[in-house]
């Protein structure tokens, strides 16, 4: 037992402080909390991007806002229960992940990534234009979560129901990672000829790794909506795909542990920036780039990084 | 309004062809695609705006000056912030450009606010009339500008010293390195002209899109597009590519729908690296193991 | 009997030609040496019977099978696996797990299996990992499985790549300069290994630069240069002819 503790404290910790945290803080300590939990999810949707596939997204805005208004028009339009609207605002986001993923079948290199920018801007504007579905300028408005016919008013339920998500979720991307298809995508990463070589399909992998990265995205963009209770169009913008690649950047692309650290950096760092509001974009850009030089595994490497650093210095 | 459509289709095509080599030139020397190229060029058309607004220096001057400065910062951007991590994967070599991307786009934002600004054009704006068609000499002035910095690389690569040793890097890396070629000075040369390259696309979009930080996301969109269509390893490529561009987005806007023109170039880039992955004019590559 | 039928291969690359009207045959169970200078195709061919590359015209008959049909990530199921010149390992993943990802293809089941983590995907992932400790242990690797691949001397290395490509379990193997980079020893133990292969019932084409390996265990040798066949014969007949022995002296002379 104290054994399996020792290898486990990890999640266990972070399970206990996710089981407590909501009882120690006030009402909008729980919206940050909830906050927290969207990001991660995006954050960890990156993680199986960039870190497992090795393909950069600078329009994962667009996945999230086609799980934010999927999720919404699903529930208010066809009167669908809350948890199928999530689903249902994952499935549209991960049908789109696999049409930005096509040319993986016949371009290797960044290409893709030149993709996500078109497809970016292609989402902000369809939303912008299409005002009889999405309310356009005006916006729309998104009901709070019903679960089982309770509705849930305030943030303290929702956010052990996130959790539940959540830890779901992270769960079934470290089922990815130990499994056949997550070890194929880093494999490709490593050396795309050998792994294809050894009969990998490297178009299959990348368009699978691009759905389940947009599924998870979409899920985080349904459950923002009904967080938020109303979408707008410039929440989706090309500057929100930046500041997603940022913080899953920034936390670490290696493991769930950096994905949560990213969703942390993102929504302290508006509350600590405060002061600075303008600057706070050229601080993003500033520690990704900074984050590259010093710290590639990002924040989740500090303490390996420490350590092997004091061993030099011995 | 055929005759008018086709010369601003050009004079649209030329801006991204200018993008579009400044795209390719580092690709070819690095094999990065540098998302923050749109995003410099911004900067340093703002760096022209101070220049003739406060500074009070004639325009043409300013078409000089500015993109030696562009030059400057990227040269300086080489140095600092790309070298150090060239020799590690390639993929921090992308989030890098994307983060200076962030930088460029929002110092920009923060030094000199998110409202639009007029930019001086160099040519006039009353339309003339030739042979029958009432052309914008702006179209006109924009084209022959773009020509002349073509012209200007073409003489670079075909008879300098520096020219033809990038070029030799960019066929074969390797091979060039054991024939002697310094391929640090090779990446600092190309990052040198794509940030010169790069800053007159901006002193030549800013008339016409208004000044404001956001211009250059949708032109770097196209200048991709263009670039894709052109193979995205071949300078001449790229032209043809963003001119087929800039005169298909005309025709489309005029005739169809200005609302969607980046949804254009969106299925443009999807549709050509699904069917056409090296473009419509070259040959694939293969890489070598 | 013929397992493997190159005809009339050509490619070339930016107009220079890498390989011009090579045929050749080989026969299921026989070590055939690849041999030529530097620059004489010998990768060129490998790349193309691996299908990383297309040539511009020639067929390659696998069993009758025209692999040009088949895309990269085919020809393992087709019974080919190889090695690469300049290592191509998965630097930063166990030597176990670099083993493992050639098995893999033997074990798969579907995504939702393997998000859920259910007993068929478990299944598959242990299989795998037997599958190459099974073959890590008949080439003495074992004890090294749990060792990262980049922190291997550069000989054991290249076991180790021969590791991954035999858990693919090949009818046909293609090795790239195997004995690059190995001392004496080592070169020699490689030797009785690919001889051992053979007799198990394993095809293997054998690019070569160590003339005394070649030598001794290929009953048959194809010779190019300048990507064009100037002989295919035995150990004998290859140390005879003439314009073998140009084809390296006249290398060799440029090189120095």
């Amino acid at each position: 037992m104290t054994l399996w503790l020792r290898k486990n404290w990890i999640p266990v910790a972070l399970l206990a402080a996710g089981l407590v945290l909501p009882n120690l803080v006030e009402h909008y300590g729980n919206f940050i909390l909830a906050s927290i939990l969207v990001y991660s999810l995006v954050s960890l949707s990156l993680t199986i991007l960039i870190g497992f596939a090795g393909q950069i997204s600078i329009g994962h805005a667009g996945f999230w806002a086609l799980g934010a208004y999927g999720s919404a028009l699903v529930v208010t339009e066809l009167g669908a229960p809350f948890l199928v609207g999530v689903l249902v605002g994952g499935i549209v986001a991960a049908l789109f992940g696999a049409v930005v993923a096509l040319p993986a079948l016949r371009v290797q290199g960044h290409y893709l990534a030149i993709a996500t920018l078109g497809f970016a801007l292609f989402v902000q504007q369809v939303l912008f234009e299409w005002e009889s579905l999405t309310g356009g300028r005006q916006g729309l408005f998104v009901p709070r979560p019903e679960i089982f016919g309770y509705e849930l008013t305030d943030d303290y339920a929702y956010v052990y129901l996130m959790l539940v998500i959540v830890v779901l979720l992270t769960w079934m991307t470290e089922n990815f990672r130990r499994s056949h298809t997550g070890r194929a995508l880093m494999a490709l990463k490593m050396s795309t000829v050998a792994a294809e070589v050894a009969g990998i399909n490297r178009a299959r992998h990348i368009i699978i790794a691009f759905m389940l990265s947009a599924f998870y995205t979409g899920i985080s963009g349904a459950l923002y909506a009904h967080l938020i209770g109303f979408l707008s169009t410039e929440t989706f913008t090309f500057t929100t795909s930046l500041s997603f690649l940022t913080m899953a950047v920034i936390g670490g692309l290696g493991s769930y542990v950096g994905a949560l650290l990213g969703a942390i950096y993102l929504t302290m760092a508006p509350e600590v920036f405060r002061e600075f509001k303008d600057a706070q974009m050229v601080v993003y850009g500033l520690t990704l780039i900074l984050c590259m030089q010093f710290l590639p595994g990002g924040l989740a490497s500090l303490p390996e990084r420490l350590r092997s650093l004091r061993r030099r210095r011995t | 309004m055929l005759a008018q459509l086709i010369v601003s289709g050009l004079a649209l095509g030329s801006v991204y062809a200018l993008l579009g080599l400044a795209l390719v030139l580092i690709h070819k020397a690095t094999d990065i695609v540098n998302f923050a190229q749109g995003e410099m060029a911004m900067f340093m058309t703002f760096v022209a705006f101070v220049m003739i607004t406060q500074l009070e220096l004639p325009l043409p001057l300013v078409f000089v000056v500015a993109p030696l400065l562009g030059a400057a910062l990227a040269a300086v951007t080489e140095r600092i912030v790309m070298r150090p991590i060239s020799d590690g994967p390639p993929v921090n070599a992308l989030i890098v450009t994307i983060g200076l991307w962030i930088v460029f786009n929002h110092t920009a934002g923060w030094i000199w606010g998110y409202d639009p600004y007029r930019f001086p054009s160099l040519f006039p704006a009353d339309p003339v009339e030739i042979v029958g068609a009432r052309i914008s000499p702006n179209s006109l002035g924009i084209i022959a500008v773009a020509l002349a910095v073509m012209a200007g690389l073409y003489v670079f690569f075909e008879y300098t010293r520096e020219g033809t040793a990038m070029r030799a890097a960019s066929m074969n890396r390797r091979a060039a390195q054991l024939m002697g070629v310094n391929i640090k000075r090779v990446a600092f040369l190309s990052w040198t002209l794509a940030g010169g390259v790069g800053t007159v696309c901006g002193l030549l979009v800013a008339p016409i899109i208004f000044l404001d930080f956001e211009m250059m996301v949708s032109v770097l969109l196209k200048a991709f597009a263009g670039a894709i269509l052109g193979g995205f390893n071949s300078l001449p490529g790229a032209v043809i590519g963003c001119m087929l561009i800039g005169i298909a987005e005309t025709f489309f806007g005029g005739y169809v729908s200005t609302a969607f023109k980046d949804t254009f170039a969106f299925l443009v880039i999807v549709l050509v690296l699904m069917f056409r992955p090296s473009g419509l004019f070259s040959r694939t590559a293969v890489k070598k193991v | 009997m013929a397992l493997l039928a190159i005809e009339n291969l050509s490619i070339s690359f930016a107009g220079l030609k890498a390989l011009s009207g090579v045929s050749f045959t080989v026969n299921t169970g026989e070590i055939v040496g690849l041999i030529g200078p530097n620059g004489a195709g010998k990768t060129t061919l490998l790349n193309c019977i691996s299908r990383l590359y297309t040539p511009q015209s020639g067929r390659i008959l696998l069993n009758d099978v025209n692999l040009l049909d088949v895309p990269v990530h085919g020809i393992a199921a087709h019974g080919i696996a190889r090695t690469f010149q300049n290592l191509e390992l998965f630097g930063g993943a166990s030597v176990l797990e670099n083993v493992a990802v050639s098995s893999m293809r033997r074990f798969r089941s579907n995504l939702l299996a393997e998000l859920f983590w259910l007993p068929a995907a478990r299944r598959d992932v242990h299989a795998a990992r037997e599958a190459a400790l099974q073959t890590l242990k008949a080439l003495g690797l074992d004890h090294l499985a749990d060792q990262r691949t980049s922190d291997l001397p550069y000989g054991t290395q290249k076991m180790v790549e021969l590791a991954r490509a035999l858990a693919g379990q090949p009818k046909l193997l293609l090795l790239d300069e195997p004995a690059a980079g190995l001392n004496p020893d080592e070169s020699r133990r490689l030797g009785e290994t690919i001889r051992a292969l053979r007799d198990q019932g394993i095809t293997v084409i054998l690019i070569e630069h160590d003339m005394s390996l070649v030598m001794t265990i290929c009953e048959r040798i194809v010779v190019l240069d300048h990507g064009e066949k100037i002989h295919e014969g035995t150990p004998e007949t290859v140390r005879r002819d003439p314009a073998v022995i140009s084809a390296y002296l006249g290398a060799e002379a440029g090189d120095a």
